[in-house]
């Protein structure tokens, strides 16, 4: 019983994690309507930020998240607007090129971070990463409770932010039908900018809390924006709640795959729920929770 | 339009297939490893070329550099500058860790920069496709660290093993403490995971038939994604079979995450035992802190081993090899520095030789002279030959280090078995977490 139970409060906890990344992305997504292949690679830029600023003031990542957060957004809205937006606007050119473009963007990123900080693996460790729970034979670590309970208060405020402010109205309009917003009044084209430098915010959050847990290094992203892209499919684009429940969802389902099958099928967990929603249920988790 | 668009699209294919693939492959980087020194007149037969392929930048950069560095050390060291009139050039290709990239930086070295020699190092998947690719363009190629088995399984006769150990051979050491020590202490239940690699997997071979000759009960025998960022499922599936032992094939990341997360789950057992890896990196002690502690690992070298000798008239000792390392790049190597560092006197007394018998220095003359290698290194005594072992593996033109257990002790690496060589006692059962 305590393995079932560890098994599992170790999959919601990371699954929390993965949700807040993955949040970025379908926000993206829904607004956009384009795969942002860069989003991995800016999260890993939030986690140079927080790195840097760890080393140099003694921030831990919770604090330097926010700095780091306003430092994406403003990385996110200029590579929206001067890079991704005037190839959005050019109707010759194909989404598929876009993609393209924002694959060649993260990678261009991936290549700069290493110019500056090389390849080696930076790490946040303090004595708080290794602190514990214990309780009825299961541990509960701090740094992924705390890292959850602040992934889920991102979730929650993103969630009011959407469905209670006029920000958050255009936002959300802008993803149902862009054309519409527009003849409704929204400023589209500034909806999308402010849109993309939210994600890339969020993003940016999501590996401020993995810091004090894991590493940096360039090329960390690549497993995350896999999950995120699995959540985002598995929520439904730009569902909050979606991408809540799919970041759970997934991290329960991987946790369990690792003890009860292998450790080393744990991705095939998540690539077998990906291809099932894909076959199954096309429109994601929020078909199911209608939100 | 149809044409514009096609265009657009074929135009940023190649930019990404030239992102992927290029970088390893681009123009040569050719340095002298002591800057700043003038180049000398060009030699009627031109510079004898020394092709280094190694993963500098990437996941595994940490690896390759370390390896270079050594080279570049021992380069300063012995000051051979020039063999027979003709200067030494290291062309430098960085493989980043992958393999397709070191097949075609190998490739490049051999046909377009001509090398006489090249030295390869970390992964094990890079040193499969170089060693076969040297091999195909009859290039002799000393490996540095890629210790998959079968590399020198498959009877190349232009890969040499230098200074590696085989995977399987990574224990050796290990297993008179298992049967002195371990056994007799309460052992018999061991929880085997491991990485999911070449090098991995072809440990794990190893260690699996050494657990199951001896009757120890595999209560686990699993191999797990060295990328993920979370090892406690995994961790309380082993602490609910409650072995005795844990045995532990691991890079450094997952190495790390692994001594913490254990220590978090309270996983105790008598004995974690890491196989080299990421466990002897001195990285380890920074990405898991205290938790390192009482964590045995196999090693392939120390810096305590008392290796001495001399080479082109210049005495070494095993220590000055490390003094110098700490010195020159502020940081501990561990043994992947010291086979990088053996891996330029091999191919340094090789030269020496060829020169001294009066032969030209070329890829045949070279590669006989490997043949004859009989030389101590930082790795202890190096001899190339053909053996088969007692688990059936045959290999060619491949040496066999000594190695060692070592036991973190007060976050520093004790060398403890064998007896004969330890700088401490060694610490059995461990201490329980909760008690430490």
């Amino acid at each position: 019983m305590a393995l079932f139970g560890q098994t599992f409060i170790t999959g919601i906890l990371i699954g929390g994690i993965y949700a807040i990344i993955a949040i970025g992305m379908t926000l993206i997504m829904g607004v956009m309507k384009i795969i942002n292949l860069a989003h991995g690679a800016l999260m890993m830029v939030g986690m140079y930020v927080c790195v840097v600023l760890f080393a140099s003031l003694g921030l831990h990542p919770y604090l330097s998240m926010i700095p780091a957060m306003i430092i994406l957004f403003g990385i996110g809205y200029a590579l929206q607007k001067y890079s991704i937006d005037r190839v959005f606007r050019i109707e010759t050119i194909l989404p598929e090129s876009q993609v393209l473009l924002t694959l060649a963007l993260g990678l261009g990123i991936t290549e700069i971070i290493r110019l500056i900080f090389t390849s080696d693996y930076q790490c946040t460790y303090t004595p708080f990463s290794a602190k514990c729970f214990y309780a009825g034979g299961m541990s509960i670590s701090q740094p992924y409770l705390v890292g959850f309970i602040i992934a889920m208060a991102f979730v929650a405020g993103l969630h009011i932010f959407l469905s209670r402010t006029d920000l958050g109205h255009s936002v959300m309009a802008t993803a149902q039908d862009r054309d519409a917003a527009t003849y409704m009044g929204v400023n589209a084209g500034r909806i999308t900018n402010f849109t993309f430098g939210l994600g890339t915010a969020l993003a940016a959050a999501g590996g401020a809390i993995l810091l004090p847990i894991y590493y940096v290094f360039p090329d960390v992203w690549h497993p995350y924006l896999a999950k995120a892209f699995i959540i985002t499919i598995l929520g439904g684009m730009g569902s909050t709640v979606g991408a809540l429940s799919g970041g759970l969802l997934l991290g329960v389902a991987e946790s369990f795959g690792a003890t009860y099958w292998s450790p080393g099928y744990r991705d095939v967990v998540g690539l077998i729920i990906f291809l099932l929603v894909l076959l199954f249920l096309p429109g994601g988790l929020k078909k199911v929770i209608g939100r | 339009m149809k044409g514009i668009k096609l265009a657009l699209i074929l135009g940023l294919a190649v930019v990404l297939v030239a992102a992927f693939a290029l970088p390893g492959c681009g123009a040569p980087e050719v340095v002298t490893p002591a800057p700043g020194e003038e180049e000398a007149p060009p030699a009627p037969a031109g510079p004898i070329k020394i092709g280094i392929n190694f993963s500098l930048t990437g996941p595994k950069a940490k690896f390759g550099s370390m390896d270079r560095n050594s080279i570049e050390i021992a380069y300063a060291k012995f000051g051979v500058e020039e063999i027979g009139g003709r200067p030494i050039r290291f062309v430098i290709e960085d493989n980043r860790g992958d393999p397709a990239t070191a097949k075609s930086a190998e490739e490049k070295l051999a046909t377009l920069d001509k090398v006489d020699l090249t030295i390869g190092g970390y992964s094990s998947a890079c040193g499969v496709t170089q060693a076969a690719a040297a091999n195909d363009l009859g290039v002799p190629h000393i490996l540095v660290n890629s210790s998959k088995d079968a590399i020198t399984e498959a009877g190349y006769e232009w890969a040499f093993s230098g200074p590696r150990v085989p995977a399987t051979h990574y224990a050796d050491a290990m297993w008179s403490f298992v049967d002195e020590v371990l056994i007799p202490g309460g052992v018999s239940k061991v929880a085997l995971y491991y990485e999911m690699t070449d090098w991995g997997t072809s440990s794990a071979e190893g260690l699996r038939a050494g657990f199951e000759e001896r009757g120890i009960e595999l209560v686990y025998d699993t191999p797990y994604d060295s990328l993920a960022t979370d090892f406690k499922p995994m961790l309380s599936t082993v602490k609910a079979l409650n072995p005795d032992m844990i045995m532990a094939v691991s890079y450094l990341m997952d190495a790390g995450l692994l001594a913490r997360q254990a220590a978090e789950l309270r996983v105790n057992v008598m004995a974690y035992m890491g196989q080299a890896g990421g466990y002897t990196m001195p990285e380890f002690l920074e990405l898991a802190g205290e938790n390192v502690n009482y964590t045995f690992t196999t090693a392939n070298w120390s810096p305590l081993a008392a290796w001495k000798g001399e080479i082109a008239g210049v005495k070494w000792t095993n220590k000055e090899y490390y003094d110098a390392y700490v010195e020159s790049y502020k940081a501990e190597p561990d043994y992947h520095g010291a086979q990088g560092y053996a891996a330029w006197q091999i191919a340094l007394d090789a030269l020496l030789r060829i020169d001294a018998a009066g032969n030209d220095i070329n890829r045949e003359n070279i590669k006989e002279a490997l043949e004859e290698t009989k030389l101590m290194t930082a790795m202890g005594l190096i001899e190339h030959h053909n053996w088969t072992d007692e688990m059936g593996h045959s290999y060619t033109n491949q040496g066999l280090p000594l190695t060692y257990v070592m036991q973190w002790q007060n976050e520093v690496q004790e060398v403890v078995w064998p007896l004969a060589g330890k700088s401490a006692d060694y610490v059995f059962p461990v201490p329980k977490y909760e008690e430490r």
